[in-house]
C-alpha cells in the first residue's frame, strides 16, 4: 500500500515538474513582442513617438527581454522553491501569489456551485435517459446535450445577458457584487454575491449539464447490459431498487472520478465565462495575462492550475480504488 | 413522481434554450437616417458645406422627418435623476488587486484618471479648441511661455496645488513638449515659466503642445524624491549639439551619458514601486470603491469649482463589448462612446427612445498601406493604379457605413481638414483618385504591364503576383477592417491581382507588419491625428510613426531614421523628414503653408496608400437621466440620430461629449446635468 502511494505521489511530482518546465518554455516560445505591443499603445495614447514610447515601456515593464532564458529559469525555479510564483510584469509590488489569493476564492465559489449543480442534475438526467431509453426524453436530452456541448459557453453567457440582463433586467450584467455594498460576512453582501453569481452559474450549469447527462447515460447503459442486472430482474427485485442500488451505484463510479478531476480543472476558472461577466476570478486574470503577455502571471497561474489538476487526479485515483472494491491497489 | 419531476426539468431546460435562441434572433425594426450629415470639424472654416455635405444633410433631415412617427415627442417621459448619479460605460482599469493610485504604473488608474486628474488646459480633439482648467492664462514671448495657475486648488489628500506640482510632471515624465524646451522654472507658487529651445515652436503651436501632453501635473509632495532626482540628472547632463538634435530631439535638449540614462531609468523603476490605494488628483471626484466591473466616485466638497459640478456621484461600469452595449440598450448607462455598425445602431435607437446618438467625424481614417519593401509596391505607377481600381464607396458601405470616402490616395492628415490647412492652389493640384478601373488598367499598360489569358496582370518580365492584405485580428469593433480588407481583396482580385486577406493575431501583428514588413498591404489607422488637428501632428505620425513602417519607407540602417528623398511639386528634390522636423519651429506662416502643401502633395502623388474612408465616431447619451445635451429640443425631430454639427459651435459641443475627445469636460464645464 505504502509502495503504491509512494509511486503515485512520485508520478504526480514528476508530472508537476514537467508541467512547470513545459509551461515555462511554451510561454516564452509564444509569438508576440510585449514591448512592441505596449509601445504602439503608449505612442497612440500619449501622442509621442514610437521610440520614446519604447523607452518608457521597457522601463515600465518588470521584464527584461534580453535576459538569457537559463537565468530566467533559474530565477523562476529559485522562487518556486521559496513558494514565490514571481511578480507580475505589470505590477512591481504585487506578487502572483497575492493575485491568486485574491481571485481564486471567486472562481471556487462560482464554479464549485456550478459543478455540483450540473453534476447533480446531469447524472440524474443521464440515468433517466438510460432507464427510459425508448421514451421521448432520450432524444430531447440528447439533442440538448449535443447542442450545449457544441456551442461555446460564452455564447450562452451572452444569450443569458441578453434575456435576463437586458430584456428582463432581472440580473446584473457584470461584476461579482454591487459597488455600494461593503464586502464582509454580512447577509446583505452574501445575498448580493449570490445575486451577481446567478448568471455565471446558470451559464456554466446549462452548458455542462448535457455533458454529465451523456456520460452518465453511457455508463448506465453499460451497467444495464451486465448479467447481474438480468439476474436481479429474474429474481423479481423491484425496478426502483434495481435502478438505485444496482445500476446507479455502479454507473456513478466513473462519474465520481470525473467529478474529482473536474474540481481540479475548475481552479483554472472558466476563462470565457468569467471574462463575459467581468467576474474577478482566476479565469479572467489568465485571459488578461495572456492578452498582455504577462509571462510571470501566466506561468504562475498555469502552474497552480496544473497542480490542482494533478492533485485531483491523484485523489481520484486513490478514491476509485476505495470506492470500487474490484479495483485492487498494486503491491 | 420523481421521474415526472426530472422530465419537467429537462423540458424546462430545453424550452429555456429555445427561448434564448429565439430571443437573441429577434429582429429589431429601426428608422434612423442612413448617413450622418457631413460637415468639416475644422476650426477655421465656419462650416462651409460642400454640395455633397449639403445633400447629405438634407437627406438626413428628410429621412428623420419621415420617421418621426416612430418615436413621438409625446411618448417621451423623462425621469428625475434624484441621486444625481452619472453612469458611464467605457474603457477599463486594472482589476483589484492590481488597482492602486500611482498613475505611472502599467495600466495606470484607467478610466478613474478622467475624473480624478485635471489638465492645465483641455484640448477638444478634432476642433483644436482649448479650455483653461488649472491654468488661468498662458502668455508667450519669443523664447518663453509663462503659465499662471489657479491659487484655489487642492489635491484630494488636502495638500495645496502649486507650481512645484507642474514642474514635477515635466521632469518626472517628460513628454513631447519637453523635446522643445530647455528648462521649466518656478517664478512663484502659482507661476511657471517654460523656456523654449532655439528655434522655438511657433506661438500657436505652443498652446497645442501644452494642451496635448495630458495632465502635466503630479503631486510633488508624493513624488518629491523621484522628481528631484530626475531633475538633477537632467540639469547635470550636457546640452546636445544641433547635429545630435537634428537626428533625434531629446528632452530639454540634453544628451545623457549611459550612466545618466541608467540612473534615470533606475529612478523611474523605483518610482513605479510606489503604490497607494487611490489616485490623488485635483479633479472634482475621488474614488470611493473599485471592483473588476464597477467604480464609484464621489464629488469633492472642497473642489475649486464645486458649484459647477452637478453630478454627486459617478458610477462607471466596464465589461465586454456585448455587456456594455446591453447597458446602453436597456438604459442602465448614461454615456457610451464610439460608432456601431448600421444595423446595431438602428436597433438600439429603435429599442430605446431615451438613447440619443451624436455622430462626429473622427480625425482618423482606415488606410490600405502599400508596403514598398515588397515588389511590385516599390513601383509608384502600380500603387496609383491600385488606388484607381478600388471602389471605396462599396468598401465604406460594407465596412463603415457612416464613414466618408474622399477622392485622394492618402494625404498624411485627416482629409476632412484639407480645406482648412492646405492652400486652395495645392488642393487644385492634387490628383483626384475617383474609382476608375479603366484608368487603372491604362496606367499599368503604359508601364509595361499586360493581362494574360486568365485576366491576371503580368509585369514587363511576364511575372504575375498574388497579394496579401493583413489586418489586426484583435481590431475592435470586429467586422470593420476585416470587412474592408475582404471587399478590397475581392475588388483587386477581380481587377486582375489575386489577393487574399490574412487576419494576424494582435500580439504579432505590429512585429510582422511594421518591423518585419511581411505583408504586401495592411489596413490600419492612417491619415490620423492622435492629438491636435494642426497638420504637424498627423504628418509627423505619417512620416515618422507607425504608418511610415507599414508603408515600408526606406530607412538609414544606422539611425533607423526614414531616409526618403523625392521630387516635390515644383520638381526639386525634398526630404520629407527634414520638412516635418522643420515645420514646428518655422515662424514664417507662408513657409509653414508651403511645407504642409508639399508634404500633402507627396503623400497623395506617391500614393503610399489608399485612404478607404474617414471614420465617423460618436457618442450615445441617455436623455432620461441627463440633460444639457446639444440640440436637445430637436432630438425627436431627428429621431434620436442627431446631425453632425451644423455650425462650429455645435461641432465643438458635440466633440466635447466624447470622452475620448475631451475627457470629462462636459461634466467639468457643467454643461451636462442630472435631469
Amino acid at each position: 500500500m505504502i509502495k503504491h502511494l509512494a509511486k503515485r505521489f512520485g508520478i504526480a511530482l514528476f508530472t508537476l515538474i514537467l508541467a512547470s518546465f513545459m509551461t515555462f518554455l511554451i510561454l516564452r516560445a509564444m509569438p508576440g513582442d510585449v514591448v512592441e505591443m505596449m509601445s504602439r499603445s503608449e505612442a497612440q495614447s500619449r501622442g509621442i513617438s514610437l521610440e520614446d514610447a519604447r523607452k518608457i515601456v521597457v522601463n515600465m515593464l518588470n521584464y527584461d527581454p534580453d535576459e538569457p532564458i537559463l537565468r530566467q529559469m533559474a530565477r523562476y525555479y529559485g522562487g518556486l522553491l521559496r513558494g514565490n510564483l514571481g511578480t507580475s510584469m505589470y505590477s512591481r509590488t504585487l506578487t502572483v501569489n497575492q493575485i491568486i489569493a485574491e481571485t481564486l476564492p471567486w472562481t471556487l465559489f462560482v464554479l464549485s456551485i456550478s459543478l455540483i449543480l450540473s453534476f447533480f442534475i446531469g447524472t440524474r438526467l443521464g440515468m433517466l435517459m438510460a432507464w427510459k431509453r425508448n421514451s421521448f426524453i432520450n432524444p430531447v436530452i440528447s439533442v440538448y446535450s449535443i447542442i450545449t456541448t457544441a456551442i461555446p459557453n460564452f455564447i450562452f453567457g451572452i444569450l443569458l445577458i441578453l434575456i435576463f440582463g437586458i430584456k428582463l433586467k432581472w440580473f446584473p450584467l457584470v461584476g461579482a457584487y454591487s459597488p455600494n455594498i461593503k464586502p464582509g460576512f454580512t447577509l446583505e453582501f452574501i445575498l448580493d454575491v449570490l445575486y451577481h453569481a446567478a448568471l455565471p452559474i446558470l451559464t456554466y450549469v446549462l452548458t455542462s449539464v448535457g455533458m454529465w447527462a451523456l456520460q452518465m447515460r453511457g455508463a448506465a447503459m453499460n451497467v444495464l447490459g451486465e448479467d447481474y442486472i438480468t439476474a436481479a430482474r429474474a429474481r423479481g427485485i423491484p425496478d426502483n431498487l434495481i435502478r438505485k442500488r444496482y445500476v446507479k451505484k455502479n454507473a456513478m463510479l466513473p462519474m465520481v472520478t470525473h467529478l474529482a478531476m473536474s474540481f481540479g480543472t475548475m481552479v483554472g476558472g472558466s476563462t470565457l465565462i468569467e471574462s463575459t461577466f467581468s467576474y474577478p476570478g482566476m479565469g479572467a486574470f489568465i485571459a488578461q495575462a495572456t492578452a498582455q503577455r504577462d509571462y510571470t502571471m501566466m506561468q504562475g497561474m498555469l502552474l497552480v492550475t496544473s497542480f490542482a489538476v494533478i492533485l485531483a487526479n491523484l485523489i481520484a485515483d486513490l478514491l476509485y480504488s476505495k470506492l470500487d472494491p474490484r479495483v485492487k491497489t498494486e503491491g | 413522481m420523481k421521474h415526472r419531476f426530472v422530465r419537467s426539468i429537462s423540458l424546462l431546460v430545453s424550452l429555456l434554450l429555445a427561448v434564448s435562441i429565439l430571443a437573441s434572433c429577434q429582429q429589431q425594426t429601426a428608422t434612423t437616417p442612413e448617413e450622418p450629415t457631413a460637415s468639416d470639424e475644422s476650426k477655421k472654416t465656419e462650416v462651409a458645406e460642400t454640395p455633397q455635405d449639403k445633400t447629405d444633410s438634407e437627406n438626413a433631415e428628410q429621412k428623420s422627418e419621415q420617421n418621426t412617427e416612430m418615436v413621438k415627442a409625446d411618448d417621451y417621459v423623462p425621469k428625475v435623476n434624484k441621486e444625481k448619479v452619472f453612469r458611464a460605460t467605457w474603457g477599463s482599469w486594472p482589476k483589484p488587486p492590481q488597482f492602486q493610485g500611482n498613475p505611472f504604473t502599467q495600466g495606470g488608474v484607467g478610466e478613474m484618471g478622467r475624473y480624478v486628474f485635471e489638465r492645465l488646459t483641455q484640448i477638444v480633439r478634432s476642433t483644436d479648441v482649448i479650455h483653461p482648467i488649472l491654468a488661468t492664462s498662458i502668455e508667450h514671448s519669443e523664447r518663453e511661455s509663462v503659465i499662471k495657475l489657479r491659487d484655489d486648488v487642492t489635491w484630494n489628500d488636502g495638500e495645496k496645488f502649486t507650481a512645484d506640482d507642474v514642474i514635477a510632471a515635466f521632469y518626472l515624465n517628460p513628454r513631447t513638449i519637453c523635446n522643445y524646451l530647455t528648462k521649466v522654472e518656478k517664478i512663484d507658487d502659482y507661476t511657471v515659466k517654460l523656456v523654449w529651445q532655439d528655434p522655438p515652436p511657433f506661438m500657436e503651436l505652443r498652446d497645442l503642445l501644452i494642451a496635448q501632453d495630458g495632465t502635466m501635473n503630479v503631486p510633488y509632495h508624493i513624488f518629491k524624491e523621484y522628481v528631484d532626482k530626475a531633475k538633477s540628472i537632467y540639469e547635470s547632463a550636457r546640452d546636445a549639439t544641433p547635429e545630435e538634435l537634428a537626428v533625434a530631439r531629446t528632452a530639454f535638449g540634453k544628451k545623457l551619458t549611459e550612466e545618466q540614462d541608467k540612473a534615470l531609468s533606475d529612478n523611474w523603476n523605483e518610482m513605479m514601486k510606489l503604490t497607494y490605494p487611490k489616485p490623488i488628483g485635483t479633479g472634482p471626484y475621488v474614488v470611493e470603491s473599485v471592483t473588476a466591473s464597477d467604480a464609484v466616485l464621489v464629488k469633492r466638497d472642497d473642489y475649486w469649482a464645486a458649484d459647477q459640478i452637478y453630478f454627486e456621484k459617478i458610477h462607471h461600469i466596464t465589461g465586454t463589448a456585448e455587456s456594455m452595449l446591453g447597458m446602453l440598450r436597456n438604459g442602465t448607462t448614461d454615456i457610451y462612446n464610439g460608432s456601431l455598425p448600421k444595423d446595431l445602431a438602428e436597433s438600439i435607437l429603435a429599442s430605446n427612445k431615451d438613447i440619443v446618438f451624436y455622430p462626429m467625424f473622427d480625425p482618423a481614417c482606415h488606410v490600405l498601406f502599400f508596403n514598398q519593401r515588397r515588389e511590385p509596391f516599390n513601383d509608384v505607377n502600380l500603387r496609383r493604379a491600385l488606388v484607381y481600381a478600388l471602389d471605396r464607396t462599396k468598401i465604406r458601405e460594407g465596412a463603415n457605413y457612416y464613414g466618408k470616402e474622399f477622392p485622394i490616395s492618402m494625404v498624411g492628415m485627416p482629409p476632412s481638414s484639407l480645406e482648412t490647412y492646405v492652400s486652395e492652389e495645392m488642393r487644385a493640384k492634387l490628383t483626384k483618385y475617383e474609382y476608375d478601373p479603366e484608368k487603372a488598367a491604362r496606367i499599368l499598360e503604359e508601364n509595361g504591364w499586360k493581362r494574360n489569358k486568365d485576366g491576371i496582370w503580368e509585369d514587363k518580365n511576364g511575372k504575375t503576383y498574388s497579394f496579401t492584405i493583413a489586418v489586426n485580428a484583435g481590431w475592435q469593433p470586429a467586422g470593420v477592417v476585416d470587412t474592408a480588407a475582404s471587399i478590397a481583396a475581392e475588388q483587386l482580385t477581380k481587377f486582375g491581382f489575386p489577393t487574399q486577406v490574412v487576419a494576424v493575431d494582435s500580439s504579432v501583428f505590429w512585429n510582422n507588419a511594421a518591423k518585419e514588413g511581411m505583408y504586401d498591404m495592411v489596413i490600419e489607422w492612417g491619415d490620423i491625428t492622435w492629438s491636435f488637428m494642426y497638420p504637424w501632428s498627423p504628418l509627423n505620425n505619417t512620416f515618422k510613426g507607425g504608418p511610415s513602417e507599414l508603408m515600408g519607407l526606406p530607412r538609414d540602417p544606422e539611425t533607423n531614421r526614414v531616409n526618403l528623398k523625392v521630387k516635390g511639386p515644383d520638381g526639386t528634390e525634398v526630404d520629407p523628414i527634414e520638412l516635418v522636423d522643420k515645420l514646428p519651429v518655422t515662424a514664417d506662416e507662408e513657409e509653414r503653408q508651403k511645407i504642409i502643401d508639399t508634404l500633402v502633395w507627396i503623400c497623395n502623388e506617391y500614393a503610399f496608400g489608399a485612404n478607404l474612408y474617414q471614420n465617423t465616431t460618436g457618442v450615445w447619451l441617455n436623455r432620461k437621466t441627463i440633460t444639457g445635451l446639444p440640440m436637445e429640443d430637436e432630438i425627436d425631430k431627428y429621431n434620436q440620430f442627431m446631425p453632425v454639427g451644423r455650425n462650429f459651435e455645435e461641432i465643438v459641443d458635440i466633440a466635447e461629449l466624447n470622452i475620448g475627445f475631451a475627457d470629462m469636460y462636459v461634466i467639468w464645464s457643467g454643461d451636462l446635468k442630472p435631469r
